[in-house]
């Protein structure tokens, strides 16, 4: 009887004890932080142009360092924050200047708060700008592929952006390849928004596809809060932002 | 005599202005031409960029890298 006694409380402690470990470890999923590499290949038409010779060798350079950078997302349950990777380049400041502006700066994402934010310094002013939530309206396919060992769908949409500088409307076509094994709705440079991680991205028509490099999907080390500050940046929409890029054109290019 | 002496005090006078007025002059110039360079640099990415990859924030950004770089390599010239 004692012995019945005995091996029902050892079998109920043993249930206890799983109940806590998995308590703890479904917590440790929620406030876990993961950290994916990415890189970044243009695609640019070759020109030849003896005329603007110093022009096309600047240009090449500048297309260098975009390749050459690393960019990283960094996630948890609710927020995210996509950026070049600086801790590898601190020998070249232009670079990730560079590439930080292809990227549109930090690109921070809240799900809890429907919050979309830029972060970028403009005229030596951080800006934190607002942009629209859910940015695409996503069409999924049912083309599949594998990266990293991960099945990827196909994700389309098309976006009409007003560009003040060429004075005309662009349609830019956004690709994104992502897994619903990692159910993350985050992605490089803002490419989100759907059932999985974005593995593989372009939102310039295929000119610079993002395409994951590292995938570390448990890194305490690293958290969203530490790499940006919301509060050091002036809020505005991305509407006044746009207007505030026209005028300062405006008044650059009448300066000359 | 007297009269010499007045014209060489003039002559000196308006060289020291000159060398006072030049650096300004100097620096106009070089914002004139950097404005031009950088612009030109700016309408060169947007002609050989036929897949729109580089958005008005970027290119501005650009203009202002180009523009504040020749600003600089002027000045130490």
């Amino acid at each position: 009887m004692h012995g019945m006694i005995f091996r029902k409380n050892k079998v109920t402690n043993k249930f206890k004890l799983l109940f806590v470990l998995s308590l703890i470890s479904s917590l440790a999923y929620c406030q876990r932080t993961s950290v994916v590499g990415y890189n970044v290949a243009i695609k640019q038409k070759k020109t030849t142009d003896s005329i603007n010779k110093d022009f096309q060798n600047k240009k090449e350079k500048m297309i260098r360092s975009i390749e050459q950078s690393n960019y990283e997302l960094i996630f948890n349950d609710s927020l995210s924050v996509f950026q070049v990777n600086e801790e590898m380049q601190l020998d070249d400041v232009k670079n990730i200047k560079v590439a930080s502006s292809l990227v549109g700066g930090k690109n921070y994402k809240n799900l809890k708060d429907s919050i979309n934010i830029k972060q970028k310094e403009f005229f030596g002013e951080l800006f934190n700008i607002y942009n629209p939530f859910n940015e695409y309206n996503w069409n999924i396919t049912k083309e599949t592929k594998d990266i990293s060992g991960y099945k990827c769908y196909r994700a389309v949409t098309e976006i009409v952006q007003s560009s003040f500088i060429r004075k005309k409307d662009v349609k830019y076509l956004v690709e994104a390849w992502f897994t619903p094994e990692i159910p993350a709705p985050f992605g490089p440079a803002g490419i989100d928004g759907l059932p999985g991680l974005v593995l593989e991205g372009s939102s310039n028509n295929g000119s610079a596809i993002f395409y994951v490099t590292t995938l570390n999907l448990i890194n305490n080390d690293k958290s969203v809060s530490d790499n940006i500050d919301l509060s050091k940046g002036k809020n505005i929409s991305k509407k006044d932002y746009d207007i505030m890029i026209r005028e300062k054109h405006l008044s650059l290019r009448n300066q000359n | 005599m007297k009269k010499r002496m007045f014209s060489l005090l003039a002559v000196v006078m308006f060289a020291s202005s000159l060398m006072s007025v030049s650096p300004a002059l100097k620096a106009q110039e070089g914002d004139d031409i950097c404005y031009e360079i950088a612009g030109n640099y700016v309408d060169y990415l947007i002609v050989h960029d036929e897949d729109m990859l580089f958005d008005d924030t970027f290119l501005l950004d650009m203009y202002l890298e180009t523009l504040l770089d020749c600003q600089y390599a002027w000045d130490d010239l």
